[in-house]
């Protein structure tokens, strides 16, 4: 142990300074290697880069392991919509191929159409994809034939949906009935392909 | 008995360790020097380390980046047509009236003695704020002054009819003359309400 008393006073101020400038220097050395902040706001901006990008690749690395299985998922996606839009109007002429689908069933149920029409909206663009597509129809017709036309309009087509039907008597002729029917089909199947 | 005497002055006297002050306070020095140095380098390595590492992963992203966009792209793509196969599904579904097995149940529902004149059957709105009803209402002329009522009791007896309109209600009779009688029949049920 040192005797503080028996050192003289050069020993004293020696002895002195070599512990202040341990302290300043270890308290520099502190400051500079950053000791002084958090641990996850050391080593500046390049770190939080370095963090932020290791980040980021870890994300991308694994999404790119799924690469294989959501490719096939997008195609098993795309595949069940690409077969659903036969039953939906081409968007290019839409009033013909709904023409060509009703005109079939009509003759198959021996039903003969007065009138084929779409249905416009006031305030509505033609081919506004929001609302779905509707056709009005005007036939004059058996009770039974009706029921077959409408049978074979809902069968042959899943997407199509009859909103509604109008029947009304026509006088002096029991067998037959003024019928108006409105149907629609939705407005389009849009199919996302994804990148390539 | 043994006498210390201390002749020396207080500036004459020396540090008694077998190394001298000078040498303890330099080697001090020497040893905080020497760990200053060993700790600056360790952290320059440690930051040349950190932008080599930074580079690296700059490069890695540069090259990984397009292709995870890729990919995001097709998820997200996968979610969109999921949505739309949602809604086709509930479109083709939940939405989709069986307008012909109405009027068949209708028809196999309604006795002899009935004449309908007037039928609607359908998705029923006033306007686009108004909610949707499904709605069967149907008008004509009937023998029997109770047969509207054995009409109505048939066709809530009927699955296909309550699942569409709920409940078949008589709106109105009137005799027109003898035995023949005006009626109106209505059945409504809010869309997307339960059935």
């Amino acid at each position: 142990m040192m005797n503080w008393s028996a050192f003289t006073k050069r020993q004293q101020q020696m002895v002195l300074v070599t512990a202040v400038l341990s302290v300043v220097q270890v308290a520099l050395m502190f400051h500079f290697l950053g000791w002084t902040k958090p641990a996850e706001s050391r080593g500046g901006a390049a770190k939080k880069e370095l963090i932020d990008l290791e980040r980021k690749l870890n994300d991308a690395r694994a999404i790119l392991r799924q690469d294989e299985v959501i490719h096939r998922e997008l195609d098993q996606s795309a595949e069940k919509l690409e077969a659903l839009t036969i039953y939906t109007p081409a968007l290019s002429d839409r009033y013909a191929w709904a023409y060509e689908y009703v005109s079939r069933c009509a003759t198959l149920a021996r039903v003969d159409l007065d009138n084929l029409e779409e249905v416009t909206y006031a305030g509505d663009d033609k081919k506004n994809t929001a609302r779905p597509y509707e056709i009005n129809v005007s036939t004059r017709c058996g009770y039974n034939s009706l029921v077959e036309f409408l049978w074979r309009l809902e069968k042959g087509n899943p997407l199509l949906r009859i909103k509604d039907v109008t029947i009304t008597a026509v006088p002096g002729q029991p067998q037959s009935q003024q019928v108006r029917i409105v149907m629609q089909w939705p407005a389009s199947v849009k199919i996302e392909k994804g990148a390539q | 008995m043994n006498l210390q005497v201390d002749l020396l002055k207080k500036a004459e006297r020396r540090y008694q360790g077998i190394v001298s002050m000078k040498v303890i306070a330099l080697g001090s020095i020497s040893v905080l020097a020497g760990i200053s140095i060993l700790v600056f380098s360790l952290a320059g390595i440690s930051k040349m380390t950190l932008r080599s590492n930074l580079e690296r992963a700059r490069h890695e992203w540069e090259r990984l980046s397009p292709q995870a966009a890729v990919v995001r792209n097709n998820q997200a793509a996968i979610a969109a047509n999921g949505k739309t196969l949602a809604e086709l599904e509930e479109w083709s579904h939940a939405g989709r009236l069986s307008m012909f097995g109405i009027l068949r149940a209708v028809q196999h529902e309604i006795p002899a003695q009935m004449a309908v004149e007037n039928l609607y059957a359908g998705l029923e709105q006033a306007s686009d704020k108004d909610p949707s009803y499904y709605t069967l209402r149907f008008s004509g002329r009937a023998r029997g002054e109770l047969t509207a009522v054995e009409a109505k009791r048939q066709l809530n007896a009927n699955a296909e009819v309550r699942g569409f309109c709920s409940e078949v209600k008589l709106v109105s009779s009137q005799r027109e003359s003898g035995e023949n009688w005006i009626f109106a029949l209505e059945g409504r049920r809010q869309a997307g309400g339960s059935k």
